[in-house]
């Protein structure tokens, strides 16, 4: 059985026009690999909203993937998603529902991101209902949880009945299980780092093993899998504008950097010299050259004024440049005012060093920042 | 760029894939057992870019 708790489709609270058909074309692959795999239930995320309802009911539509909630409701105060479902495994039949969490933040960016559309019921009346549907008619009850690992703790105690709890939007990761009275709480972390495997003995006992299996690349490829990236990667490089083939940036093209060079140049020799003035070539090598979540690191000023964006495709803004960690510098040069961010901190860096990523950037900064010092 | 983590994760769909064969393997042998493979927080994450 493959279960997901949310959060699966798309990583941002707004999708700018630009990126929206590479986020859709990006979570319809996203559906056509767990179709594959077989997937018998997914939460509804508060991200997995922002691609819109109508967009989901397709991809479940077109794709037999089956979303669930049991607290997102309409204007009509009716459910939007199917709240629950049965599946039969070696004989024992497992419920699954969908809960999402209803924190006064949950429920303000919910409403904010469908436009006041959804609204979410409260989840524990929501879980208790259910759990009262489905008692008698299965043998394991399992939650997928999106409202954080404390909110999954109150849900466990009070709702008699649950088995498991798959958490998520807290982005915990639990090597050894919750156990809240009779009620087991997992969660696998963020990114598919981990997956999560839980093994139930349904004997009476209820023995469980859980392992979180760390997904590196010493796991090989999947055919199948792989030629679906490739296919991803092949529309939207048609989409934006390229070949899908790897062809370098180009070389004869002055870099927004040039034009700070004139009153910056030992600056600039030193940049020339480090990763961020490479980072569009290794997204080339890749064939990730147009997927906006790599861009959005490897150039810049992405999506923002005059910065680099996906329509565009300005080979001038290829790059970790000056301006993306000093600011826009318009002012500054033709008035002459101070740059944005004189010395930019930890926290700008860590925009793109995420944890997953860099996961020691916090304690490798002193010597990081030597290797980029200028 | 430190790589102690490359979260891939359609290489973890191919290990699903394998983990998969082997639950129905498991399943044959003890029907007692159910097997929950479970992600969250995914966030579209496909790959590492480069």
């Amino acid at each position: 059985m493959v279960v997901d708790s949310g959060d699966l489709l798309n990583e941002d609270e707004e999708i700018p026009e630009s990126v929206q058909q590479a986020s859709r074309l990006k979570a319809d692959m996203i559906a056509r690999v767990y179709q594959q795999i077989g997937i018998d239930a997914v939460n509804v995320g508060d991200l997995d909203l922002v691609l819109g309802v109508d967009y989901l009911k397709e991809l479940e539509k077109k794709h037999s993937f089956p979303f669930i909630s049991a607290n997102l409701v309409d204007e009509k105060e009716e459910l939007i998603f199917r709240p629950y479902v049965i599946k039969s495994v070696n004989r024992k039949n497992i419920g699954i529902f969908g809960i999402m969490g209803d924190t006064s933040e949950m429920a303000s960016k919910v409403s904010q991101i469908t436009g006041e559309t959804v609204s979410i019921q409260d989840p524990l009346k929501a879980a208790e209902k259910i759990v009262k549907e489905l008692i008698g008619k299965v043998d394991y009850i399992i939650a997928l949880t999106h409202q954080g690992t404390n909110r999954d703790w109150v849900i466990a105690r009070r709702v008699k009945g649950i088995d498991l709890v798959v958490g998520g939007h807290d982005k915990q990761k639990t090597t050894e299980p919750y156990e809240a009275e009779k009620t087991l709480l997992v969660q696998a972390g963020e990114k598919n780092q981990y997956q999560g495997m839980l093994e139930i003995t349904m004997n009476g006992t209820r023995v469980f093993s859980n392992t979180l299996v760390p997904l590196g690349d010493e796991i090989g490829d999947d055919p199948k899998i792989k030629a679906m990236i490739n296919e991803y990667n092949d529309k939207i490089a048609d989409i934006y504008g390229g070949s899908g083939e790897e062809t370098p940036p180009p070389a004869n093209v002055a870099r927004r950097v040039t034009v700070c060079e004139p009153c910056h140049a030992n600056q600039v020799k030193s940049w020339q010299a480090t990763d961020h003035a490479k980072a569009y070539s290794t997204l080339v090598g890749k064939s990730k050259q147009y997927d906006p979540k790599c861009l959005a690191c490897h150039t810049t000023r992405f999506e923002q004024p005059e910065g680099f964006s996906m329509k565009a495709q300005q080979p001038e803004l290829m790059n970790v440049q000056c301006e993306s960690c000093h600011g826009f510098g318009k002012e500054h040069m033709s008035e002459g005012k101070p740059i944005p961010v004189a010395k930019p901190g930890i926290d700008l860096c860590l925009k793109c060093h995420t944890p997953d990523r860099c996961p020691d950037f916090d304690a490798d900064f002193p010597q990081l920042m030597q290797k980029i010092k200028h | 760029m430190k790589k102690e983590f490359l979260p891939l994760l359609f290489l973890g769909v191919a290990i699903l894939l394998s983990i998969g064969f082997s639950i129905d393997g498991s399943r044959a042998a003890d029907s007692s057992k159910i097997a929950i493979a479970y992600s969250g927080n995914v966030l579209g994450y496909m790959e590492p870019c480069g």
